[in-house]
């Protein structure tokens, strides 16, 4: 695999994990027992903290989204099963023919014209 | 008097008259027994103030009692001897006795002591300072650590450890109270505990809540503009990754033009495929190769054909404009193709125009935007139309077909149109090959000299089948007129030059047409007489070339064997009069000798 992907792979445990921890750390934190009002504070404060670093995390894994599509869409070389072929030799005569006829019919004009020698 | 700084800051002034030497008499150190009466007695004024208190009794007890001589006075009158004595212990003692050394009646000598006074006012109160802010220092660095690091200074940290010293606000309250308060203070925070417990847990619910809104937003607008993306790409565009030149955000851009299919027109066919962050979807802007927004004026091609109808020019054919642009389901895409096929149109009237200016010498002429050819009584009228998809009229050419014959051109004009565009795909194909191969001097030359074989080929092969209707027509006047004397067999090989057949199914535009008339002509004396015609042009494909070559044989033998045939003749012509002239006197030789 490559070292990209490895990366990115680490980046998404990471960040799933970080997530399931701080929404563990939200309900310790809820517990109310006989702490100092100050610890209390702080504790309502970390409570919103989690939740918002929970949320950052999901947007991270969003962007990670995008920019997998990213690399799919621009990053990989197509490979066109057309573009080798080689005409046939019956196939280029009957182009040949038919522009023959193409530039005749263009070359030639309708007998209602009128022709004369220059 | 000597001013120094010392080692500790302070000012420190001492005073050695010996260091003078005798020469030297200092004006301020006065000997006081050689001191004018005019000299004497203000000084004792300054000493005494007044004569009214200085009597007899007090200056012999002040003699006796030398101790007390300072005591009526701040200074007493040999005060100014006791610098002169040994060197004094302490810089403080110095500034004191340096004190009462001062004569107050000198205005410099005032001034020095205040400036002493002062600067060790300045100096204690440096001091004060830095000590309260190692104070202070001391004092945060339980709580901020850093801030206090870069203010203590080195001695105090040295001595006392960062954090070493703390505060608490003491309560004013006794014991009891306190308990008290303390019982009631818990079942408060235990309340307040929970409200704010509550009031967090409520808060991020909404949070989330939101959040999941928003995302799952964001999800849809993801999903519809990759959705898009993917139908571009599946439609076999080249993406690539750019910048927006609207807000320089991040886009994916396509190219949509015909750069990388040998075309070396000056728009390559560029676009930004903006996403709409309101919905997610994506818009198609066609940007220029300096990566700037423009808005492009659809063009198309349009090839009109009037005749000559009893005197007068009048319209015969006309090409429509047929694509609807509705091939995919996808906007996006036929958006693309839409702007893929006015980038064509565009190209190939640039190419066309650029050949027309060699042509207009031979009744080419081009008018703003129209490209007019006039020949054999025809008027050709190429034309870049703006586009207006509205306008369904023009588009169909519903007001043109109302006779037979303003319509009886109209396939013709189609033709001439699919002939264009076949031609120009040809010369990409032309320019592709060059580019693949490997990069020489010959190449490149070929590259930078290299043009579009599109308008010379029409007009050439219109033009040779003139010619080639012309030169029939001349061969047979000319075997009329000779037929009763002569045996005579007409063989004409039309585009001689296409039966070696090369790899390019568009040979016939791409070589120069050659067509061949061969004529035999047998006398009655059984003479034989090969005339060669060769029918060409040269590189500009407009040109008449006739190539003239008669061969006579004195038997049928030699003939057929093409053995001692005598070269009667070999010349080039470009005027049909001229070559009817010199076959004619030809046969006519012929046929008399």
């Amino acid at each position: 695999m490559q070292p990209r992907s490895i990366a990115l792979l680490q980046k998404i445990d990471s960040n799933v994990e970080q997530m399931l921890q701080k929404f563990q750390d939200i309900f310790e934190v809820a517990i109310n027992q006989e702490k100092p009002k100050e610890l209390l504070a702080v504790e309502s404060l970390t409570i919103e903290s989690d939740a918002l670093t929970i949320i950052r995390l999901c947007q991270d894994l969003l962007s990670i989204s995008r920019s997998l599509k990213e690399t799919w869409c621009l990053g990989t070389l197509k490979v066109n099963e057309k573009s080798d072929i080689t005409w046939e030799k019956d196939e280029v005569n009957k182009v040949f023919d038919q522009f023959n006829a193409l530039t005749d019919r263009i070359a030639q004009f309708e007998n209602k014209a009128s022709l004369t020698t220059i | 008097m000597s001013n120094m700084i010392s080692s500790n800051g302070g000012f420190h002034i001492d005073l050695d008259p010996e260091a003078y030497g005798d020469t030297y008499k200092d004006p301020f150190i006065q000997d006081e027994d050689k001191l004018t009466i005019a000299e004497l007695i203000p000084r004792i004024l300054i000493e005494r103030k007044s004569f009214l208190n200085v009597t007899e009794e007090s200056l012999r007890e002040e003699i006796d009692n030398p101790d007390h001589e300072v005591v009526p006075n701040d200074e007493g009158p040999e005060s100014e001897e006791i610098p002169n004595a040994e060197q004094l212990e302490s810089d403080k003692e110095i500034l004191l006795s340096e004190g009462n050394v001062v004569d107050l009646s000198d205005p410099l000598e005032i001034f020095q002591q205040q400036k002493l006074d002062l600067s060790k006012s300045i100096n204690s109160a440096l001091n004060e300072t830095s000590l309260s802010l190692d104070f202070v220092s001391l004092l945060i660095s339980a709580v901020k650590p850093n801030v206090a690091k870069s203010t203590i200074s080195p001695h105090l940290s040295k001595s006392a450890p960062l954090g070493s010293l703390n505060s608490d606000r003491l309560s004013t309250q006794t014991d009891e109270e306190d308990h008290k308060k303390k019982v009631v203070d818990l079942k408060d925070t235990a309340k307040v505990g929970h409200g704010w417990k509550l009031e967090a847990l409520h808060k991020i619910t909404t949070l989330f809540r939101e959040a999941s809104v928003n995302l799952n937003e964001q999800v849809l607008k993801e999903r519809r503009y990759w959705n898009m993306i993917n139908s571009v790409l599946s439609n076999d565009e080249v993406l690539f990754k750019t910048r927006d030149p609207m807000n320089n955000a991040r886009a994916i851009g396509v190219k949509y033009g015909y750069g990388d299919s040998g075309s070396n027109f000056h728009d390559k066919g560029l676009a930004i495929l903006r996403k709409d962050n309101q919905t997610g979807e994506i818009s198609f802007n066609p940007i220029t190769n300096a990566n700037k927004l423009t808005s492009k004026i659809y063009r198309y091609i349009r090839i009109k054909i009037l005749s000559e109808i009893d005197g007068d020019f009048m319209l015969t054919g006309q090409s429509v404009f047929e694509n609807k642009f509705n091939g995919s389901s996808q906007p996006i895409i036929n958006d693309i193709e839409k702007a893929r096929f006015f980038l064509f149109e565009e190209d190939l009237f640039y190419q066309l125009t650029r050949e027309a200016k060699s042509l207009i010498n031979y009744n080419v002429s081009i008018i703003s935007n129209k490209i007019i050819i006039e020949i054999n009584n025809e008027i050709i009228e190429i034309e870049s139309v703006v586009y207006d998809e509205n306008n369904d009229d023009e588009l169909n050419n519903y007001y043109q077909n109302i006779n037979t014959y303003s319509s009886i051109n109209n396939v013709k004009c189609q033709l001439v149109l699919n002939y264009f565009k076949i031609m120009l795909c040809c010369y990409y194909k032309y320019n592709l090959k060059l580019k693949q191969k490997i990069p020489t001097s010959l190449t490149k030359w070929k590259q930078s000299n290299s043009h579009p074989l599109i308008l010379r080929p029409l007009l050439g092969n219109i033009r040779h089948e003139l010619n080639l209707k012309n030169m029939q027509n001349i061969l047979k006047r000319l075997l009329a007129k000779f037929k009763d004397s002569l045996e005579c067999k007409l063989d004409v090989r039309k585009f001689a030059n296409l039966e070696h057949r090369s790899e390019n199914p568009f040979q016939k535009s791409i070589e120069r047409p050659v067509s061949k008339f061969n004529i035999i002509l047998k006398s009655k004396t059984k003479e034989y007489l090969k005339i060669d015609v060769e029918l060409t042009t040269n590189e500009i494909f407009v040109n008449l070339i006739i190539n003239l070559n008669i061969i006579k044989f004195k038997s049928e033998d030699e003939y057929s064997n093409n053995l001692n045939g005598v070269n009667v003749l070999q010349i080039n012509f470009n005027d049909f009069h001229e070559i009817e002239e010199c076959l004619d006197w030809s046969i006519l030789t012929f046929v008399s000798g």
